[in-house]
């Protein structure tokens, strides 16, 4: 009996040694970019994030250079989505490189650079991923206003989520992570490209968060009864001046915060070219599965929480490819609010034990009505009954 | 009127000596035949009957052996409950340390959690692993909670607060238990063999969140609603009189998929993942947000945090 008990003790001990003395020894021997892949190669098990962690554990491209040879960094893209990059900005420093070293600060709000940068920046309406990412995936994606996704999604069921688009660099450059480890180090895949993909890095939010992990997102499916804006006006033509909405549009309601109030209106978040979509406030033109990045320009801190994990869920598997839901997933966009709904039953009581009605807790019984505290009690009965 | 007397008795003895030699027979046709109806031990063979019996410690099992009990606990699922179940052992992955974190300010204690694991773990249907507490905004004493709270959620005022197996990184009823039933396994999750336990409940006096649960009667676990997806340390049904509880879903967890309440969450309160690796999302959560663990002063060090949005 001794032998098991030994080992069961001694093991979360030698586990947290073993972990300390390579998180340890990975700080000393190796920049702090490649603690995962240091701590990869010191796990005994090769079946955890395997090579994976050696390929995505690159430095950035704007990331401030170790070396200070190279001190002037590429040009900070500030074109797109100015609200949520100014909101990120006080994070910066949180990363784990500081930000001194060849790091331009002001680069972040210049206007004149965001505007030669908007110019430059071609355009990505009608980027070629996301014709077939809402239509093919319906069946497996989940709806926008309902929680009747299926929980209990099984690995097999995962794999049909495959027609999702990987946010980010994989809009253009393809990376097929799912086999393991073939997804090319990120720093290639931009250097093979001519033109760095830099929409594409403020989608993924590697720009606006540095540090996100790659992720997809899980595309909601299209409801044309909560969206038929276009079936009028693919040929009527739309009165653009904000305004109350009147009839016809009377029986659509907007609760989305000052919404309502008249803050904002359909064509903050919308644009009716082509198939229509999402636009930011910059103007630059969405598919509906970037929803998350129009929410995030005014949710900053929520985006944030999001990119990173805190906010929002992850399905399918807790490691791995990092598969998210987006924020229509769970808030209907146009009523984001969270409804009141009926808890599911309680636990019972234990056999033979009839459970009250409505259960007071005891120490709320004490302090309410009638009830004295203890010491108040202790001191009426040392007074004999006088109060 | 002697005669009488006598003959009544040697009734009396008859009957008793036939009752016996009956018994023997259903034994005798019990182990002959791999499906004895109702025999002396519910309807097992001689052989699992004894294999039973004469199991070892989960730990001291050599691999055969273990492959052994697994087939013969899916045997006695199929006796018991007419189900096809496939009893697994996945073992640990390596530098993986599970840790959960669970947004009090998200959670609207709808107990879909709660329903999620009873149909994933098997559990008798009296008894639920996580317990939603409503609990009056602006305290964390938790003798003022209500378990069982009813209607629409969230109420006026109050927040919610689900509790759980801990899966303490130095826990007390590990300690307690005098004979190693239960233990860490490497990747942080606390199991119990039940097998091995033999229900002095120990454990249960000295876990000071009450997340252990005892099986008093035979489960009550309709055959219709059985997950045939079990784990010898997880989910396989259990007998009468052992102690279980919440094992992060092992039998999920240990194939990279999330646990049963991560997944039913409607919304996204919680945070799984593995403690070792930096870029999960709960370092995240632990590094970046104001966490804190139940009843920290007592030094049990859980691996459940609670976390606030702001």
């Amino acid at each position: 009996m001794s032998s098991p008990a030994q080992r069961n003790r001694a093991r979360p001990w030698l586990i947290l040694l073993v972990a300390a003395t390579c998180a340890v020894a990975s700080v000393e021997a190796a920049p702090t970019s490649d603690r995962l892949l240091t701590q990869a190669a010191g796990g005994a098990d090769t079946g955890g994030w395997g090579g994976d962690w050696e390929d995505l554990s690159v430095s950035f491209p704007d990331e401030p250079p170790s070396e200070p040879a190279s001190a002037s960094p590429p040009p900070t893209r500030s074109s797109q989505a100015p609200a949520a990059q100014e909101a990120a900005s006080p994070a910066q420093p949180a990363a784990d490189e500081p930000p001194e070293a060849g790091w331009d600060w002001s680069e972040w709000g210049d206007p004149k650079s965001a505007s030669e940068e908007s110019t430059a920046a071609p355009s990505i309406e009608g980027t070629p991923a996301d014709s077939a990412s809402a239509e093919d995936a319906a069946g497996t994606g989940t709806d926008a206003d309902s929680w009747d996704w299926d929980w209990d999604e099984t690995p097999a069921a995962a794999g049909a989520v495959t027609t999702t688009r990987r946010a980010g660099v994989g809009a253009k450059a393809a990376s097929p992570r799912r086999g393991g480890r073939t997804v090319k180090p990120r720093d290639q895949r931009l250097a093979s490209t001519a033109e760095p993909d830099f929409e594409g890095e403020i989608r993924a939010g590697y720009r606006l968060f540095p540090g996100v992990q790659p992720f997809e997102v899980i595309p909601s499916k299209k409801d044309p009864e909560m969206h038929p804006c276009l079936d009028c006006h693919e040929w009527a033509e739309s009165d653009r001046t904000p305004r109350r909405l009147q009839e016809p549009h009377d029986n659509f309601q907007l609760k989305h915060g000052l919404h309502g109030k008249g803050e904002f209106w359909c064509f903050t978040c919308h644009h009716l070219e082509g198939e229509g979509g999402l636009r930011t406030l910059e103007g630059l033109k969405l598919p509906f599965d970037e929803a998350y990045i129009v929410c995030s320009q005014c949710h900053a801190q929520a985006a944030r929480d999001w990119y990173f994990g805190a906010h929002g869920k992850r399905v399918t598997s807790w490691r791995g490819d990092r598969q998210i839901l987006n924020c229509t997933a769970c808030h209907y966009q146009h009523k984001p609010a969270l409804a009141a709904r009926k808890a599911m039953p309680g636990p019972t009581t234990r056999m033979g034990m009839e459970r009250p009605d409505h259960w007071v807790p005891k120490a709320q019984l004490d302090t309410q009505d009638g009830h004295k505290p203890l010491w108040e009690r202790i001191a009426e009965r040392r007074s004999g009954g006088q109060p | 009127m002697r005669k009488h007397r006598y003959e009544a008795t040697t009734g009396q003895a008859d009957h008793a000596r036939r009752k016996f030699l009956k018994g023997i027979g259903t034994v005798a046709v019990a182990a002959g035949t791999a499906h004895g109806a109702r025999a002396a031990w519910g309807g097992e063979t001689l052989g699992d009957a004894f294999a039973d019996f004469f199991q070892k410690h989960y730990q001291r099992m050599t691999p055969a052996e273990i492959q052994e009990t697994l087939r013969r606990i899916e045997r006695k699922a199929k006796r018991r409950y007419g189900v096809d179940m496939q009893c697994s052992n996945t073992p640990p992955r390596g530098g993986v340390v599970f840790g959960y974190a669970i947004n009090i300010s998200k959670c609207r204690g709808y107990r879909d959690c709660v329903h999620a694991c009873v149909k994933e773990n098997n559990l008798s249907r009296d008894t639920q692993y996580i317990r939603v507490v409503e609990m009056p905004q602006g305290s964390l004493d938790l003798a003022q909670g209500d378990h069982y709270f009813e209607g629409e959620v969230p109420k006026e005022g109050k927040y919610y607060l689900p509790l759980q197996c801990m899966h303490c990184d130095n826990p007390p009823c590990v300690k307690a238990c005098p004979i190693d039933a239960t233990w860490m396994e490497p990747d942080g999750i606390v199991v119990v063999d039940y097998d091995w336990c033999f229900g002095c409940r120990y454990c249960m006096a000295a876990c000071p969140y009450s997340a252990r649960f005892f099986n008093w009667g035979q489960p009550d676990l309709p055959p219709e609603e059985i997950n045939p997806d079990t784990h010898y340390l997880g989910n396989r049904p259990r007998p009468k009189g052992v102690v279980e509880k919440c094992h992060f879903c092992i039998q999920r967890t240990r194939n990279d998929r999330p646990p049963a309440c991560h997944a039913a969450c409607p919304t996204g309160a919680r945070v799984f993942g593995n403690l070792l690796d930096p870029d999960s999302e709960i370092r995240y959560v632990l590094e970046n947000k104001a966490v804190f663990r139940l009843k920290e002063e007592l030094g049990t060090e859980p691996k459940l945090w609670y976390f606030r949005d702001t």
